[in-house]
């Protein structure tokens, strides 16, 4: 009885769970837990020093914290001395070999014997001599003499010391000294220079830029070669400290657009910077608008163009991705395959890209706006085929492409993340739902596939990856657009896009500057490119110190009158 | 005031749009019933008088430099005059915006639009105008001078896709 009685109650009675559940409580005090003072300079006791390191990089808990206590032999003296660093950032046999090895072992340089001085000058005045003599000095004969390392430098303040031991270098402190050394002993495990991934052109150099800055900037200077490129360093974010560079041409761009650009990235107020992307949404001019107003690229040779004609490049540590200001409407449709090709073929390109542009755009939007308000555009033949194709279908155009456009970036937004050997698979099976299933369960109508697939193929034409997010929400805007108000709807909205791209700036350059079609060497602003020997000035609008980018004569084994 | 200059493009771009929209896209009725083929002659009579007026004022205003009308007739009539002619600008412009947007969506109804409520059209063009004055004048212009270009580019296209229908004799009324 007892049995079936317990039975209705676990059946029907409420039974508190015992499953284990976490919440995160309340935190009453916002007081970080670390408690420790901020100390701003170096002792000279190597204990003290030896305590605030631990306890500064929590060294009991922190297991990749490594601390390497020795004797240091200089002049035949010992001292006591401590390394610090972070067991995978650095290169162990660069610390054993150049550093450890000199430093500890006796060798001819650290057993000089302390009690001769060096002297330094002499000279003798009524027959008595005076000598001058140079006291021994620890920290520079440490410095000048004992350790081989290319890279070396004094630091007094805790707080760069620090700083540089989160960024992979090694620290040496020395009883009796109130400063430390940092050591460049870098060997963290990086990729190697892969090949662009979503930059691709048939002509031109295959290299990408990688996570690490260091790389990136030998990138550009490689292909840059000038002594005028100037790589500046600073440092974002409060916590992460992620280093960043600015580069630029000190002779060539425009000193207020450096300092522009120096201003907005030093007046952050942030924790922590941890991709290029962040940052271009705190610098950029609006971030109300949806196009993007700063150009990313992963190419070094790209980068290094803009540099050469004046712009201004920013690096973020661990991003592949380089910042480009100030960027135009035009750049984001601009390959570096333009200036890779002949003038002929790349217009070709270019006119392909602005049908493209335009199709991706307004093609749906266009669709449904004539389908509903504009029949007569529509050949007789044509209109026939499109109503008996429809009959079937039992939802209104509109509902039709909505289905279809969210189809289409489910689809794209999946091929994104799916495992590799599934892609194929998800690609056919895709396609086929969006096409011959939709088609024969009459849920669309066979024209829109095709409209949708010719949309589809033409924004995946836009060569700038960010632009085309600006094209796939647009996109929307013009169907409803269209459907609401035919053409006059999309007038209208096409009337907002071009007050929104022509009123807005990109660190001082209008955004969308009306390019005429063709230019010659006079003029800068065109759409298509001129020869290669008739570019011969720089952007007017970005006034450069230097306008002229080659001579009026750039051929000159051509010129006859010499 | 607003001394925000337009460059020599923008400025032929603003003529030339209303040009188009008065006179190329819609050309009054009254002058194509009375004048029949002969109303491009009309146009041209027309504009000649319009360019004369002009010249007119502009001579007069040559008297009064970096002034405009409301400044002229606080010169002439003092305060009262300065506020009647402002108050009666006011009443014109506004005037003439309600004319022309009450006229472009009358034929906008008419044609696609037969059953939606006129103020639903009128709204659109009022929350354009709107949108628009959010922006500097600037933009404004630059859009006018993109917007003349591309319609001037379908103009072309238009006539030559009519060409077929273009009859040269027409457009001589004597000769025919």
């Amino acid at each position: 009885m007892s049995k079936l009685s317990n039975f209705f109650q676990n059946l029907f009675l409420y039974q508190e769970k015992e499953d284990y559940q976490f919440n995160i409580p309340k935190n009453n005090n916002n007081i970080p837990t670390s408690h420790l003072p901020q100390e701003k300079n170096i002792y000279p006791s190597l204990d003290v020093n030896l305590e605030y390191m631990k306890a500064k990089f929590n060294s009991l808990i922190n297991s990749d914290i490594s601390i390497r206590e020795f004797t240091l032999l200089a002049q035949n003296k010992e001292y006591k001395a401590f390394l610090f660093y972070i067991d995978g950032m650095v290169d162990t046999k660069l610390i054993n070999d150049f550093i450890l090895k000199p430093l500890m072992l006796r060798n001819r340089a650290n057993t000089h014997t302390p009690d001769k001085k060096v002297r330094v000058t002499s000279a003798v005045a009524n027959n008595i001599s005076v000598r001058r003599v140079k006291k021994f000095n620890l920290e520079e004969y440490i410095f000048n003499s004992l350790v081989p390392q290319n890279t070396i430098k004094k630091v007094s303040e805790f707080e760069k010391i620090i700083s540089d031991i989160n960024m992979g270098n090694c620290a040496l402190f020395i009883d009796t000294l109130p400063i430390a050394f940092s050591l460049e002993v870098k060997g963290f495990k990086a990729r190697s220079i892969p090949e662009p991934n979503n930059e691709i052109i048939i002509r031109g150099s295959q290299e990408a830029f990688v996570e690490v800055i260091r790389t990136n900037t030998s990138l550009i200077r490689r292909f840059v070669n000038n002594e005028d490129l100037i790589i500046e360093g600073v440092s974002v974010g409060e916590v992460t400290k992620t280093p960043v560079a600015i580069c630029y041409m000190k002779e060539i761009a425009n000193d207020n657009l450096v300092a522009e650009v120096k201003y907005r990235i030093q007046n952050l107020k942030i924790d922590s910077l941890t991709s290029s992307g962040q940052l271009e949404q705190l610098i950029q001019d609006n971030d109300k608008v949806i196009f993007p107003q700063i150009l990313s690229t992963e190419r070094p040779d790209r980068a290094s163009r803009y540099i050469l004609a004046g712009r201004v490049v920013v690096i973020v540590n661990g991003s592949p991705y380089a910042l480009v200001m100030p960027a135009t409407f035009m750049d984001f449709l601009s390959s570096q395959e333009d200036t890779n090709i002949r003038y002929q073929y790349a217009n070709l390109l270019k006119i392909v890209r602005g049908i493209a542009l335009f199709l991706a755009l307004l093609l749906p939007g266009l669709y449904i706006a004539i389908s509903n308000y504009h029949q007569e555009l529509i050949p007789t033949e044509l209109l026939f085929a499109i109503v008996s194709s429809r009959a079937s279908v039992p939802f209104p155009v509109i509902l039709e492409i909505l289905i279809m456009e969210v189809s289409f970036e489910l689809i794209r937004e999946a091929g994104v993340r799916v495992p590799s050997p599934l892609g194929p698979t998800i690609g056919i099976v895709g396609a086929l739902i969006l096409g011959q299933a939709a088609v024969s369960a009459s849920i669309v109508s066979p024209i829109l596939i095709i409209i949708i697939s010719i949309t589809g193929i033409c924004s995946f034409t836009v060569p700038d990856f960010f632009l085309g997010f600006w094209v796939r929400i647009y996109r929307f805007i013009y169907i409803i657009a269209g459907y609401l108000g035919g053409f006059l709807g999309i007038a209208f909205v096409l009337f907002v896009q071009f007050l929104l791209l022509l009123g807005n700036q990109s660190f001082g350059v209008p955004y969308l500057s009306l390019h005429l079609p063709f230019g010659g060497s006079t003029r800068t602003k065109s759409y298509f490119l001129s020869p290669m020997w008739r570019r011969e000035k720089r952007e007017t609008e970005l006034n450069t110190k230097r306008p002229n980018a080659q001579a009026h004569i750039s051929m000159t084994w051509k010129d006859t009158r010499k | 005031m607003n001394t925000t200059k337009i460059n020599k493009y923008e400025g032929i771009a603003f003529v030339l749009i209303i040009i188009i929209n008065l006179i190329l896209v819609n050309l009054p009725k009254i002058s194509l019933s009375i004048c029949g083929t002969s109303a491009w002659i009309n146009v041209i009579y027309v504009s000649i008088l319009a360019f004369l007026f002009v010249l007119f004022i502009c001579k007069v205003f040559q008297k009064f430099p970096n002034h405009d009308i409301v400044d002229i007739s606080a010169f002439l009539g003092g305060k009262f005059l300065k506020i009647f002619t402002g108050i009666a600008f006011l009443i014109f412009f506004s005037f003439l915006f309600i004319m022309t947007i009450k006229y472009f969506s009358e034929s906008f109804k008419l044609i696609y639009f037969q059953n939606i409520d006129i103020f639903f059209i009128i709204l659109l063009f009022l929350i354009g105008a709107i949108f628009a004055n959010s922006f500097k004048t600037k933009a404004i212009f630059k859009t006018c001078l993109l917007v003349t270009i591309l319609v001037l580019v379908s103009l072309c296209i238009n006539y030559f896709v009519l060409s077929d229908n273009f009859v040269p004799e027409r457009i001589f009324p004597i000769f025919r």
